[in-house]
Parts: C-alpha cells; sequence; structure tokens
C-alpha cells in the first residue's frame, strides 16, 4: 500500500461544473480498480509558468490516493495520458498518510529573535 | 574591509523541515529574474535543505508552476 499524490492541470476554459465531472471520472477510475481517494478537490485556477497546448492558464486538481500495488502507477499514467482534458500531471510517492487538507493551520509568524552580538 | 556576516540557513531560521513543490512563494525566494536556482553560496542555505529545494523547485517546474527559463520576464 502506497500513497500518492498527484497534481493535474486541465482545460482552464472549463467552467466549475465540467471540473467537478473531471474529478467524479479520475475518481471513478480509481475506485472501479479498486484503489482508495483519500483527497480530490479542485485546487486553484493558476497562471501557468510556461504555456503548455499553447493554454496560458490551467485548472489545478490536487489528488491524493492511496493505491494497493505500485502496477497500478502506470495504469493511471496510461490514463491520464489518454484523458483529452489533462494538460500535465505529476505523481508523487509519500513516505506516509498524506495529512488532512483542514491541518494546514496559518503559519506562525515567529517572533524575529535577535541577537546582540 | 570585507563584511564577514555569516549567513544562515532560511530554513533552519524559521523551523522549516519539509518543503513542498506547491508552494510557489517560497520556492520563488530561490530562484532569480531567469528562473534558475541560487547557488548555496549566495543563500546561505544548508545542504540538507538545499538537496530538498533542489527537488521541490524541479517538481514545481514539471508541472508549469515555475518557469524553466524566464527570458522575457519584464
Amino acid at each position: 500500500m502506497n500513497y500518492y499524490e498527484i497534481l493535474y492541470v486541465v482545460n482552464p476554459n472549463h467552467s466549475t461544473d465540467q471540473i467537478s465531472e473531471i474529478i467524479g471520472e479520475v475518481s471513478k477510475h480509481i475506485e472501479s480498480k479498486k484503489h482508495a481517494v483519500v483527497d480530490h478537490n479542485f485546487w486553484e485556477k493558476k497562471q501557468l509558468a510556461y504555456p503548455v497546448n499553447k493554454h496560458k492558464y490551467g485548472n489545478y486538481i490536487l489528488l491524493n490516493t492511496e493505491f494497493k500495488n505500485s502496477d497500478f502507477v502506470n495504469e493511471f499514467k496510461v490514463f491520464l495520458n489518454l484523458h483529452k482534458e489533462v494538460l500535465k500531471y505529476i505523481i508523487i510517492k509519500l513516505d506516509g498518510k498524506p495529512e488532512a487538507p483542514a491541518e494546514e493551520a496559518p503559519v506562525e509568524v515567529e517572533e524575529k529573535k535577535e541577537e546582540e552580538n | 574591509m570585507l563584511s564577514s556576516r555569516k549567513k544562515s540557513c532560511y530554513f533552519k531560521r524559521n523551523n522549516i523541515h519539509e518543503i513542498d513543490y506547491k508552494d510557489t512563494k517560497l520556492l520563488n525566494k530561490f530562484i532569480n529574474d531567469q528562473g534558475k536556482i541560487t547557488p548555496r553560496r549566495v543563500t546561505g542555505t544548508s545542504s540538507k535543505m538545499h538537496r530538498k529545494l533542489v527537488t521541490a523547485i524541479k517538481r514545481a517546474r514539471n508541472i508549469a508552476l515555475l518557469p524553466f527559463a524566464a527570458i522575457d520576464r519584464d
């Protein structure tokens, strides 16, 4: 059992409905192979650092999954490659179980400790 | 006289142990106008954290969060 974090970019011209449709489609594919989706959400619409398929913007979707066997990664890559709406993706293997997104607490502003030398 | 102010690791100062490739605000501090990674001798980052930083920047480049090369940036 391995945890993976997958970030993928879809067409920027899609509405929120179409995006949730894609999210559902991808989740369905994973769950149909009996793997678990931990978290799957629209992240942000961002300007791309360089044009991808002539698009200047992209809708980023973040997916956290748990695959039972690592062979599924290659299978999933093929699925994403063949998916028309996915412009780019990155798959990263996590060391442990991903933290819940709500845990991302606001960064505490640390008081600057000025040491007098 | 050359000033010999010792640089300290940004991550050590701010108590950061893991670097997320999605955190472009942080990563932007460590790349120059051209999009190149600033060397360790300039930033003063510890070697352990610099290695993590480099992987994070390269991942971010791969998913178009950071540029590979930004020539026409104003």
